[in-house]
């Protein structure tokens, strides 16, 4: 059934960075946070080297909402994982939980450590109305209440990075697939939206 | 009496165990869509909050090749309509059914499951490298099953044990009486650290419990922004707390270590039950510290130190740690925390309800001579000799 993912495409990705900057711009991400990165591996290895724009997944059974220990954190119907700042209480829990590091936290709190945890909203704001001065503070724009992909993939000059409806994205990725005649996968998938079903 | 309460006690907390023991067996943790955090206040619907799903699956047909697609979103609308799979009412169990149940479809893309690191010049946190670490879901799995149910039953188990020991054997009396003269036991800077140390330990406890427990069981009740206040305050109280709990440790450990440095007498002791039992008619001889208060001494300084470092790698995340040191430090943390609850659940029985006389050792710092011969004779003898107390004859029957 449908429901929203990212997507980056490996292969087409520069490592330009454009994504991250735009996310912090966009969302006026404090000081000292990404929500967005780009990981290379592999680095300097003929044919192995991959760059990898990563965030949160908005995964499916997200591991962050189930160990959350105030359960501030939600998933809505279009599978997108956002995030109360009001309850937070900044434990680090959804980050040790988190298999892609998403969550990012500003320096405050007990001994300066630990403050509200931040991360991507897919570009959904959070729980306040939308684009309501209070939202936009706190998580910056809700392009989707505006009919709007994540500015990341909208903007991406690769068009490596995807956001959207899972199945068209797979769709879109397949056709590249077969069109170049290879791909390295849709990296994180596995973990993100098949992640083991953990009974308990 | 006393018995009466302990077997009413033990009933009601064999109950709880019950009651935790079919919730073992019943949880699921699986997440599903709420909409907005769960227990009212701040709905999110996507109804209210997002366009609707066939605007947006349209919309991304504009990231396409740009040769499909144009140079750029403004370019032009996206074309004709897309099929979308998307239902507003289905239930949220379902929904996230169909959405696992996909991996077939995708096979081909799916990579194994593994940790996967390079580097990146965004240097904002330190492990930032690390593009999967797919055993967060492992740490997940554990820390929402083991601690919590495992932690219930043995909290509660240690409890029913206690109950179901004082309705059998009752309290454990001083067999001469008391003797109306009392022995110097603990001086005031050990009683002192030792108030400390115990209060600090009993709000770590209900602070850290509040955070293992609370989402479960406070938050239906508080609701989620009382309960978010609740619990920020004891993450805050939780970590403050820090440093009268490791003073107190440490100085414990120096003020008594010279005491419970294990002898052959604790085995003795040991193999006597401690002379607990109902017929046992003697104490084993004991200085000091008998084995089970070294027992106790022991698992306060290991327990505490584990406590101490893992909390401390928890404050100050990623500092010295990687994914694998945190995961590993919060695991240890709670499963210590448990552990050394129950440990001082029984320390706590012993010193109040369960033995008349020894309550006051901490308490004013002086003992009963009685109690003094009966349960740490080698010390009584030990006093005497050195002339911190004197002689006197035996009470008469
Ligand atoms: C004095 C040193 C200690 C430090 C620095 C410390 C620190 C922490 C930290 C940072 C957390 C994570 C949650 C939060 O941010 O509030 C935590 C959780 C916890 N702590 Fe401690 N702690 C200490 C001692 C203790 C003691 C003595 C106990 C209990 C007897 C305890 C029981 C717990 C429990 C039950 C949790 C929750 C675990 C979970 O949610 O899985 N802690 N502690
Ligand atoms: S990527 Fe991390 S933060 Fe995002 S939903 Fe998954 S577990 Fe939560
Ligand atoms: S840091 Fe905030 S969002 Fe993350 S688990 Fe803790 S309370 Fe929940």
């Amino acid at each position: 059934m449908a429901r929203m993912k990212f997507l980056c495409d490996a292969e087409r990705c520069i490592d330009c960075n454009a994504c991250s900057v735009a996310c912090k711009n966009e969302h006026e991400v404090p000081w000292g946070m990404v929500r967005r990165r780009v990981i290379t591996i592999n680095d300097g290895e003929q044919g192995q080297e991959r760059s990898i724009s990563i965030a949160c997944m908005h995964c499916t059974d997200a591991p962050c909402i189930a160990v959350c220990p105030v359960h501030c954190i939600y998933q809505n119907d279009y599978g997108i994982v956002l995030h109360d700042k009001d309850l937070c209480i900044g434990c680090g829990y959804c980050f040790y939980a988190c298999p892609f590091g998403a969550p990012q936290f500003p320096r405050q709190s007990n001994f300066g450590s630990r403050g509200k945890m931040d991360k991507c909203t897919f570009c959904a704001g959070g729980p306040e109305e939308a684009n309501s001065d209070a939202e936009r503070q706190k998580y910056g724009r809700n392009r989707i209440a505006e009919g709007k992909l994540p500015l990341c993939a909208e903007m991406c000059s690769t068009r490596a990075l995807l956001a959207g409806d899972g199945d068209q994205l797979t769709e879109i990725y397949r056709e590249r697939v077969v069109k170049r005649g290879y791909g390295s996968g849709a990296w994180g998938w596995e973990t993100a939206y098949y992640g083991p079903e953990t009974g308990s | 009496m006393v018995r009466a309460i302990g077997g009413i006690a033990a009933i009601v907390f064999i109950a709880l165990f019950g009651i935790v023991l079919v919730q073992t067996f019943n949880a699921r943790d699986l997440v599903v869509p709420t909409n907005g955090v769960i227990g009212g206040g701040a709905a999110d619907p996507v109804s209210d909050n997002a366009a609707d799903y066939q605007t947006l699956a349209n919309r991304l047909q504009l990231q396409r090749w740009r040769s499909d697609a144009g140079p750029a979103p403004e370019a032009e609308e996206a074309s004709g309509a897309v099929q979308v799979n998307f239902r507003a009412d289905q239930a949220p169990g379902e929904r996230v059914a169909s959405w696992l149940a996909r991996s077939e479809e995708h096979s081909e893309f799916l990579q194994p499951r593994r940790k996967i690191e390079g580097h990146t010049w965004v240097a904002a946190n330190p492990v930032v490298d690390v593009l999967t670490q797919p055993q967060g879901r492992d740490w997940r799995a554990f820390r929402n099953s083991w601690p919590v149910y495992g932690g219930g039953l043995f909290i509660f188990g240690v409890c029913a044990v206690l109950g179901l020991f004082l309705a059998w054997r009752g309290r454990v009396t001083i067999r001469e009486g008391e003797s109306g003269e009392s022995v110097p036991r603990f001086g005031l800077v050990e009683r002192a650290n030792h108030w400390m140390t115990a209060t600090a330990f009993i709000l770590l406890a209900l602070t850290g419990l509040i955070i293992l427990y609370g989402r479960s069981l406070l938050r239906p009740l508080l609701g989620p922004q009382t309960f978010g206040d609740l619990a920020s305050g004891a993450a805050w109280l939780h970590t403050a707390l820090l440093v009268p709990f490791t003073l107190g440790i440490v100085i414990m450990f120096v003020a008594w270590i010279r005491h419970n440095l294990p002898s052959r007498l604790d085995w003795e002791w040991l193999k006597r039950g401690g002379g607990m039992g109902r017929d046992v008619s003697l104490n084993p001889p004991a200085r000091k510290f008998n084995a089970g208060q070294k027992i106790v001494f022991w698992g306060v300084i290991i327990g505490g130190s584990v406590l101490v470092a893992t909390g401390l790698t928890m404050m100050f995340p990623f500092l010295w740690a990687g994914y694998d040191g945190m995961e590993l430090g919060q695991s240890i943390h709670v499963v210590a925390a448990i552990l050394m609850i129950g440990l001082i659940l029984g320390h706590i029985y012993i010193g109040t309800l369960g033995m008349e006389g020894a309550f006051p050792a901490i308490w004013s710092g002086r003992v009963d001579r009685n109690w003094a011969k009966e349960h740490h004779s080698l010390w009584y003898e030990d006093l005497l000799q050195r002339g911190r107390i004197y002689s006197r004859p035996a009470v008469e029957d």
